[in-house]
């Protein structure tokens, strides 16, 4: 069988197959191509506006460095007049970040990009290996999820920056929409499928330029391109439907390898015929968002239970984690979160807002992050943590 | 049985207290009987709420006496249609002995998907499908039995062909079909088009048999199925509308009706998905109006409150005994995989929700109760093949935002060569079927 001949140029060979539309292109092509898929999504989401200052949520992983590199080229091509920076977060467990922080910093100098790498200790007062020191490892996953949930925005915060874009692709995506129509959350499934969340109103507005960009695409895009990056293996185990959700995708992408767009395409469209929910345009950025929205679009990222806030069935396999002192605390925590959750429905902070599902959602009073509580589940979580500091060294 | 025979090998029914427990409803013990009236509550709690709207819709101008409503069961001879139909016909011996005034007239159609050649024989041929008609005839007196061929969708007065791939009319009719699906891109597009050729059919039969509402046999598991292979497929616009119990809209021209056929095609006994409908208001102010307008057929799910593994405990039963007259297709959730380029979206939403309702079968009455509070949208200008309401705005936003290079880019010949002919109007979900 004769090589076949790239679509684009009509003239290289071809080497990739694009899975969501077949077409058969060469390495130079497929780079162009895939940069200018991002940027007409940046352009018809009006995503950027020129002097912003952007936080890169960094990770040193594929798909954020792919977003930094791709970035730092349209930035440059088309004179979007955007300032990059990337942002990285050191959870403070002891090797643990190493490897993926050295990445960063490679990436930083590569694409010639400032980067700034905080640290739990300087976020919330306390890196995880304290945290696991003070409540032993048993405990420690919820810490995990809810810190993690909240460090980008709050180092953002910390910038000074107002925008924050992460790497979340179009398998995130549709594995996001396809868990929350198993679980039967239609808000969360309309606030999930937005480019854009958050809002003038927000300290943090997140958005994600890679979110029609196939994961496989990703991979492919940072191999042609040489990129140096991190395979980093997700040490949280998958919440209940995250885990089956995206075996069903990578099932349907098997089967007809276009499923994945069509679950985002599927999962907009719905998203619209959500009661309640006003129509929004191409730039959606009129929704006023949540809190566990980030949550639930990070492929590896912090996690929540099934059912909204709800923190059980967390469970992180940190390695290190081997400290085992310190159990009465993690008793009275989880007293004090399940308690926070059944006030949930009744406690409507002076500030709420209603929003899209008629959920009530305000900001914590001490951090400022959206909160349906009074203060936020991390605010909480600090608290407790100082308290039981000061208890036992009176 | 009598009480006495099983004094411990089975626990007394928990709610009869006679007859010894050999099934369970939840947790509960129960017999036979008891859970056979569990399982036809649910439906006869269904089909009080479609006749209600069917009487409501037929207009006030009947005072007394109106006459018995028209409804039509989908039968693909599966198990889900097939105990739907037993569950029907039993109500309706008992509604005729007790209660004639609220009885039914009931038909079951079933749509012959064989597209082998000897359904073309001009005499109406001893075709499997007839012969298992026969068997369903007397198993079913009450109810009035029909076969239409697939083939009938090449006369049917819903299909506009103008978006669909040219046909060889000198063929015989089940060779057109036939090489009509085999020519689409992938096993995922002819189950999916062949869906739509169904439902076509069903509603088409619906409207010329002036029926009041279409039955068709999903379970919540098939209508979960149906959610998210639908979500696969790119028909989130239609979930609504093929969920939802209610008014479906009868795709585009409905002239004098032809000669349609309906059935319920789908081998696992799950007829239903089959147009993906549409979306509304969502659209461009184009008011083009057809005679058809906003013309719908009731279509309702008496067994949506039902999980698959209780109506195949139903099938079961020794007084019900339907398992031997059951098909089952190939395409089963139990199958084999041979290669995932033969499965179907179907196929990989079935295996997965036998395990979902396995171990979770709250999770799928979850996603059926939720889906079915999407709002149903519909807008002037419909998707000829599918029947649903296009969203030109969706499609322009969705271009743009992901950036499909045109002209000089990569190609797309062979698509602006498809559509140049006809004015392009497929929905999403139709556009990926037909044209990959
Ligand atoms: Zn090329
Ligand atoms: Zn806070
Ligand atoms: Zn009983
Ligand atoms: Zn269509």
């Amino acid at each position: 069988m004769a090589p076949s001949i790239c679509a684009g140029c009509k003239s290289a060979r071809a080497v990739i197959k694009r899975p969501k539309n077949h077409h058969k292109l060469c390495k130079a092509c497929f780079i162009a191509v895939f940069e200018d898929e991002v940027h007409h999504t940046i352009v018809s989401s009006r995503l950027f506006t020129r002097g912003e200052r952007v936080a890169i949520g960094a990770s040193g992983g594929k798909d954020s460095t792919v977003l930094a590199s791709v970035l730092k080229t349209l930035n440059a091509r088309h004179d979007y007049g955007v300032e990059l920076t990337l942002l990285s977060i050191d959870e403070g467990i002891k090797g643990y970040r190493d490897d993926s922080l050295e990445t960063v910093k490679r990436n930083a100098a590569q694409y010639d990009l400032p980067l700034t790498v905080l640290g739990y200790d300087r976020l919330y007062g306390w890196t995880m290996d304290q945290v696991v020191d003070a409540i032993g490892k048993k405990g420690n996953c919820t810490y995990c999820g809810v810190f993690r949930r909240q460090a980008l925005d709050r180092g953002a915060k910390m910038l000074g920056i107002k925008h924050l874009v992460t790497g979340h692709n179009a398998d995130d995506m549709a594995e996001t929409i396809l868990m929350n129509l198993l679980r039967g959350d239609l808000p969360r499934l309309s606030r999930s499928t937005r480019i854009v969340t958050g809002d003038d109103s927000s300290e943090v507005k997140r958005s994600k330029p890679l979110k029609y960009s196939y994961e496989k695409e990703i991979v492919l895009y940072a191999h042609y391109k040489k990129l140096d990056y991190f395979s980093t293996e997700c040490v949280y185990s998958p919440e209940a439907f995250r885990g089956t959700a995206r075996t069903l995708i990578k099932n349907l992408e098997r089967v007809r390898p276009s499923a994945i767009l069509d679950v985002v395409r599927s999962g907009e469209d719905m998203g619209r015929l959500v009661p309640g929910i006003a129509p929004t345009g191409s730039c959606a950025c009129s929704s006023t968002d949540a809190l566990e929205e980030e949550v639930e679009n990070s492929g590896c990222g912090p996690k929540t239970g099934l059912a909204g806030g709800r923190l059980a069935g967390l469970e992180i396999r940190h390695k290190e984690h081997t400290t085992g002192n310190g159990n009465t605390m993690e008793a009275d925590l989880t007293a004090r979160i399940s308690d926070h959750q059944g006030t949930k429905e009744n406690s409507i902070s002076k500030t709420a807002t209603t929003v899209s599902g008629g959920q009530k959602l305000g900001r914590c009073q001490s951090c400022g992050y959206m909160s349906s509580q009074t203060f936020c589940q991390a605010c909480l979580l600090v608290e407790s943590l100082n308290r039981n500091k000061r208890g036992t060294q009176i | 049985m009598s009480d006495g025979e099983l004094p411990c090998a089975s626990p007394p029914c928990r709610r009869c207290k006679s007859y010894p427990a050999t099934l369970k409803v939840r947790l509960e013990p129960v017999c036979e009987s008891c859970y056979g009236q569990y399982i036809t509550q649910k439906v006869v709690k269904r089909m009080v709420t479609a006749l209600k709207e069917v009487r409501a819709a037929a207009g006030i101008d009947r005072p007394q006496a109106p006459p018995p409503p028209r409804y039509l069961v989908a039968l693909s001879f599966g198990a889900s249609s097939t105990g739907l139909l037993h569950i029907l016909h039993e109500n309706l011996r008992s509604l005729r002995e007790r209660n004639p005034r609220v009885a039914y007239d009931l038909t079951a159609i079933h749509i012959d998907t064989d597209l082998s050649d000897h359904g073309d024989a001009a005499e109406p041929p001893d075709t499997p499908a007839s012969r298992l008609l026969r068997t369903y005839q007397s198993r079913f007196p009450l109810a009035s039995l029909e076969i239409v061929p697939l083939t009938a969708i090449l006369d049917a007065p819903t299909m506009d062909w103008s978006a669909m791939p040219p046909r060889d009319s000198s063929l015989p009719p089940a060779a057109q079909v036939r090489k009509l699906l085999q020519a689409l891109p992938s096993v995922t597009s002819r189950v999916d088009v062949l869906r739509i050729f169904v439902r076509h059919l069903l509603l088409a039969t619906a409207v010329e048999k002036n029926c009041d509402a279409l039955m068709l046999g999903s379970t919540t598991t098939a209508l979960a199925e149906l959610t998210l292979g639908a979500a696969a497929k790119g028909r989130g616009l239609a979930v609504p509308w093929l969920v939802a119990d209610g008014p479906f809209p009868f795709p585009v021209p409905v002239a004098a009706a032809a000669a349609p056929l309906p059935s319920d095609a789908a081998p696992g006994g799950v007829v239903e998905e089959i147009a993906a409908a549409g979306v509304a208001n969502l659209n461009t102010g184009n008011t083009r109006s057809t005679n058809n307008e906003g013309r719908t057929v009731p279509v309702y799910y008496p067994l949506r409150d039902v999980f698959r593994r209780e109506l195949l405990a139903y099938n079961g039963m020794k007084e019900v005994a339907l398992t031997d007259l059951v098909v089952e297709g190939e395409s089963s959730a139990t199958a084999t995989v041979v290669s995932h380029k033969e499965l179907s979206i179907e196929a990989v939403m079935a295996r997965y929700f036998a395990e979902v309702e396995e171990n979770q079968s709250n999770v799928i009455a979850n996603v059926v109760r939720t889906t079915e509070k999407l709002m149903k949208v519909r807008g002037d200008q419909s998707c000829s093949v599918c029947g649903m309401t296009l969203d030109e705005q969706g499609d322009a936003r969705w271009k743009g935002e992901i950036g499909e290079i045109g002209e000089n880019g990569e190609s797309h010949e062979r698509i602006s060569q498809e559509t140049s002919t006809s004015a392009r109007k497929l929905c999403y979900g139709c556009e990926r079927s037909i044209r990959g």
